[in-house]
């Protein structure tokens, strides 16, 4: 897989790059020889949709607190590795062992709504990669905003999970995170003599500040994994 | 939206989903978050068009701080109905830590939050901010339930809880409440009193009808009381959205205002959209009460707006009125005079006079005077210079009394009719006129200024607030004094003579003046109050005076008993310094001190923590009172009343359903009829099941319309049970509606006949 200038995907920003951060270590497993397919899907309660009497329906949103997104829903992530590199191999065994949640970049970006008010704060549901991943900055993959539709890059500033509106409206956020994962499910398989095969679900919990009142418990989780 | 009135069903100009003009959203004035103003978002949130998402959910707040969201399982359930007094609530927590996010229930044996208060609030997300209508307010938690699934990747180890609503701090209470007749308070006043006397203080009730009856509740539960008087108007009892104390009416006979208007696209489908029709209606009543009998109230002084009003309350038997035995000669022996005659003859034995005054809607004082036989006792013996005891000539002895010994003396031949007690209470307002009189600390009155008015314009504005009362007593009491003067003499108490010419009753104690008990002042009370700006009482000073002998070695009134003064003196014996301050989580502390009459601390200062904010401080009504004014009246004098309604047109599809019953709390025959209609209406309801998204701004009692037209339905009706429920997170957020569809009482041709004397 590659970045802007040498893969299929010509995005503005580096994504999917070779290297994957996962749990406070690089791992280089992911590289094109050693990385197997890679999905992503939206889990937990999204849009809730309810059928009326008269064939019309009526549109929830699940309410998660004042500074929450519209949408903070959760993902899942589902991929498989060739087990060429007994650390990484190693690693990743020992972060389903720790049963905590730790960071997982693989180069995916998000992107979350908000009903913005100016001068009100606002929590992403995942932090910013920039600060947590080596090598990813706001000069590598910036983070965006488009306000009412419109790219307006002062309708907002992002600080580590927390954004900062400067303008009322509709306003999305685009960034690159890194998603607090739970690993789950490894199968391990060798079909053929020398050929480990590792495939494992890794589910994000999120993790923004949405409600919860200064003092308490809850809320924010996860983050990093056992130091090497 | 004007009112529009049962007897024309259907005829509201409602024919659609959407809000009706006139319906307000209702901000939460509490929440300690911010919120936002109420906007057009906030009415789309509550009534969403097709296709438009709303961000709706719950908030629980627990002793005032927020639960988060981050520990909060999914199931919320509130549900709040004209049938119940005590609404309900469910969520649940993560047990996340082993002792759960309230602590553990082991700890407060019982939920972990123990008595907290809760309020639930419906939450609207829209561009405008958080918009919180409060579902439940100091509501208490009645039972939690924990549970571990830790088989279950999604439910692991939770809680739940479930409560009332504040009603619930209240309805295992008792109250004790009496108001005599021709008192001519309306309802509302008194069960808002009935509350008060249990410390609640929130209340929003309508107006009711005036009430002459006689009223005793004795160690009641003020949550039936209530309900039993609103029943008569056909009104419930319970607490509202906010924790008030309400009395919304059922019924469609006196009018309403419909404030929405629902169709088929607003029905949640997966729920059944349901109308059930009684058939067993009932169309024939009769009522039997008895109605008080009054007499216009005697204007009294003080006032154009002060009235008074007198109940004597006298109780007749057999008595025999007691006469002398014996008469005492100087010399001790005893005279027979007969006695008694042993015969007891049917006549007045009791008589208690109960005289109460109101002015500007407040009780400005209350006197009551027992009248009865008492045998006026008197000195039995004196002592002459020598210390010699001597008896009295002419002193009257009953039948037990032996010579010498020690019987009481009387000082007339036989017991006479007389005011045995008077018992006068004043109560005192920050009005002119209505205030008390300065104290005066030189004649040991020591509460200054604290009974007096505020000055008027401009030294001040006088709140109306209650300063305090003065509650006199006056019994038969004979003054005492010292038996012996040491007058530095020691030595043993048989070695020192009696005071010359003291006099002394039967028992042996000294008596000052001319011996001969009277009804004078024996006790009095003053209460002397402070509020805060609203009306909260923030201490309470209360002196207690009496007669009292101050302690000393001059005047000895007992071998064990010294003062320093010959006789009783009347003055402040004891004071209770009582000071109140509102805590959080729903309670307040209560702090009382007592001291005696050298201002010397009496034990250690208690405080207790009591459920509710401080009490309320009584105001002046400035406004027109609850009652039109006191009438005399004889709780014994009633006459009985009793109606028969009939609803004719029932009958042409109904088999006849009579109901004869006795009520209790009915006032007069207009008041029967309309007990008896609402029977009619109420049997006669038909109930529909309106399934709708989370509505937060509705409320039980609510008038709505609805459309279904495959079920033949375009009526107005009224809330009576509204729930709303989420099952778990991300799941819908949904509101079920159980109303009532009420009859015109015109349809039902109900109207009263001339009783049949069945």
């Amino acid at each position: 897989m590659s970045g802007t200038d040498d893969g299929y995907l010509s995005w503005s920003q580096p994504v999917l790059g070779d290297t994957v951060y996962f749990g406070g270590r690089t791992l280089t497993t992911f590289n094109e020889s050693g990385a197997g397919p890679l999905s992503w899907t939206p889990q937990g309660p999204g849009v809730i949709v309810i059928p009326m009497h008269d064939g019309t329906g009526k549109i929830q949103l699940a309410y998660r607190g004042e500074k929450a997104p519209r949408i903070p829903g959760a993902e899942a992530f589902t991929l498989s590795f060739y087990g060429d590199s007994e650390d990484d191999y190693l690693w990743v065994e020992t972060l389903k062992a720790t049963g905590r949640a730790v960071d997982y970049c693989p180069g995916v970006p998000a992107v979350e709504v908000f009903s913005a008010q100016a001068g009100a704060s606002y929590s992403l549901s995942r932090p910013l990669a920039a600060g947590i991943v080596p090598g990813v900055d706001e000069t590598t993959n910036p983070t965006r905003f488009v306000l009412d539709g419109v790219l307006d890059p002062a309708a907002g500033s992002v600080s580590g999970q927390v954004l900062a509106a400067a303008e009322s409206g509709e306003l999305a956020v685009w960034y690159y995170p890194v998603y607090r994962v739970i690993v789950q499910a490894p199968t391990r398989t060798v079909d053929e003599p020398n050929n480990l095969v590792v495939s494992v679900t890794l589910l994000e919990v999120v993790s923004g500040d949405f409600n919860n009142p200064t003092g308490f418990g809850g809320g924010g989780g996860g983050g990093g994994g056992p130091t090497s | 939206m004007a009112v529009a009135r049962i007897t024309a069903p259907g005829s509201s100009s409602i024919i659609g989903a959407g809000v009706v003009a006139g319906l307000s959203a209702v901000e939460n004035a509490d929440a300690p978050t911010a919120t936002s103003a109420v906007d057009d978002s906030v009415t789309i949130a509550a009534f969403p068009p097709p296709g438009v998402p709303v961000t709706v959910g719950f908030e629980v707040w627990v002793g005032g701080v927020l639960v988060p969201l981050s520990r909060m399982r999914g199931g919320v359930t509130v549900s709040r109905s004209l049938d119940r007094a005590l609404q309900e609530w469910q969520f649940a927590v993560s047990v996340d830590d082993g002792r759960g996010f309230f602590g553990s229930p082991f700890d407060a044996l019982g939920p972990a939050m123990g008595n907290a208060p809760i309020t639930i609030y419906g939450i609207y997300l829209t561009p405008s901010g958080v918009h919180r209508y409060p579902l439940i307010t100091n509501g208490v938690a009645d039972s939690s339930h924990r549970y571990a699934d830790p088989t279950s990747s999604t439910d692991g180890y939770a809680e739940e809880f479930s409560g009332t609503c504040g009603m619930g701090r209240f309805d295992r209470q008792v109250v004790t409440y009496v108001s005599p007749a021709g008192a001519g308070y309306s309802r509302d006043y008194h069960i808002a009193r009935m509350f008060s006397l249990i410390g609640d203080s929130s209340t929003a009730l309508e107006g009711m009808h005036r009430v002459d009856r006689e009223l005793q509740f004795v160690d009641a539960d003020p949550v039936t009381s209530s309900q039993a008087l609103a029943d008569v108007e056909h009104r419930k009892i319970l607490r509202n959205r906010y924790d008030q104390l309400v009395n919304p009416r059922l019924g469609a006979r006196f009018g309403y205002n419909v404030i929405a208007g629902f169709a088929e696209g607003d029905m949640v489908g997966a729920i059944k959209v349901e109308v059930t029709h009684p058939g067993d209606v009932i169309t024939d009543v009769t009522l039997v009460g008895s109605q008080q009998l009054t007499k216009p109230a005697v204007a009294a002084g003080g006032g154009s707006g002060r009235t008074s009003a007198t109940t004597e309350v006298e109780v007749d038997g057999p008595y025999e009125v007691q006469r002398a035995a014996y008469s005492q000669s100087s010399a001790c022996t005893l005279t027979s005079l007969g006695g008694s005659s042993g015969v007891a003859p049917v006549i007045p034995r009791l008589l208690t006079i109960t005289t109460v005054e109101q002015d500007s809607g407040v009780v400005v004082s209350q006197r009551i005077q027992v009248w009865s036989y008492r045998w006026v006792q008197g000195p039995r013996y004196t002592y002459n210079a020598t210390g010699d005891r001597l008896c009295l000539p002419g002193v009257y002895l009953d039948s037990t009394a032996t010579e010498s010994g020690s019987e009481p003396g009387y000082a007339e031949p036989f017991e006479r009719w007389r005011l045995v007690s008077d018992t006068l209470t004043r109560n005192f307002y920050d009005k002119q006129g209505l205030d008390g009189p300065v104290a005066d600390p030189g004649a040991g009155e020591p509460w200054g200024w604290g009974l007096t008015a505020t000055p008027v314009p401009p030294g001040g504005t006088a709140t109306g607030y209650k300063l305090g009362s003065v509650t006199d007593v006056q019994q038969f009491y004979a003054v005492k004094r010292a038996l012996k003067a040491r007058d530095g003499v020691s030595g043993p108490w048989d070695g020192i003579d009696a005071i010359e010419d003291v006099l002394v009753n039967g028992a042996g104690e000294g008596l000052a003046g001319d011996g001969i008990e009277d009804l004078r002042l024996t006790q009095r009370t003053v209460q002397v109050d402070t509020a805060d700006g609203i009306g909260k009482l923030q201490s309470s000073t209360v002196y207690h005076l009496g007669f009292d002998r101050p302690p000393g070695d001059l005047f000895w009134y007992t071998s064990t008993f010294g003062s320093s003064l010959a006789a009783e003196i009347f003055r402040v014996v004891e004071t209770d310094l009582t000071s109140y301050a509102s805590l959080t989580a729903g309670q307040s502390a209560v702090t009382t001190v007592k001291v005696d009459a050298n201002g010397n601390q009496i034990g250690d200062a208690t405080t207790t923590i009591a459920v509710g904010d401080r009490p309320d401080v009584d105001r002046i009504q400035s406004t027109t009172p609850a009652t039109p004014g006191a009438a005399t009246a004889d709780p014994s004098q009633n006459q009985p009343i009793k109606v028969r309604v009939t609803a004719t047109g029932l009958l042409l599809t109904h088999q006849n359903h009579i109901v004869k019953t006795t009520l209790d709390y009915p006032e007069n025959v207009d008041e029967l009829v309309d007990v008896a209609l609402a029977m009619i209406e109420e049997g006669a309801a038909a109930m529909a099941v309106i399934p709708i998204a989370a509505n937060f701004q509705l409320a039980e009692g609510d008038w709505i319309h609805v459309r279904y037209l495959p079920l033949e339905m375009d009526q107005d009706m009224q809330i009576r049970t509204i729930t709303h429920q989420r099952d778990d997170y991300g799941a819908q957020c949904l509101t079920t509606l159980l109303c009532s569809i009420y009859p015109s009482i015109a349809g039902t041709g109900a109207g009263e006949t001339p009783d049949d004397g069945n």
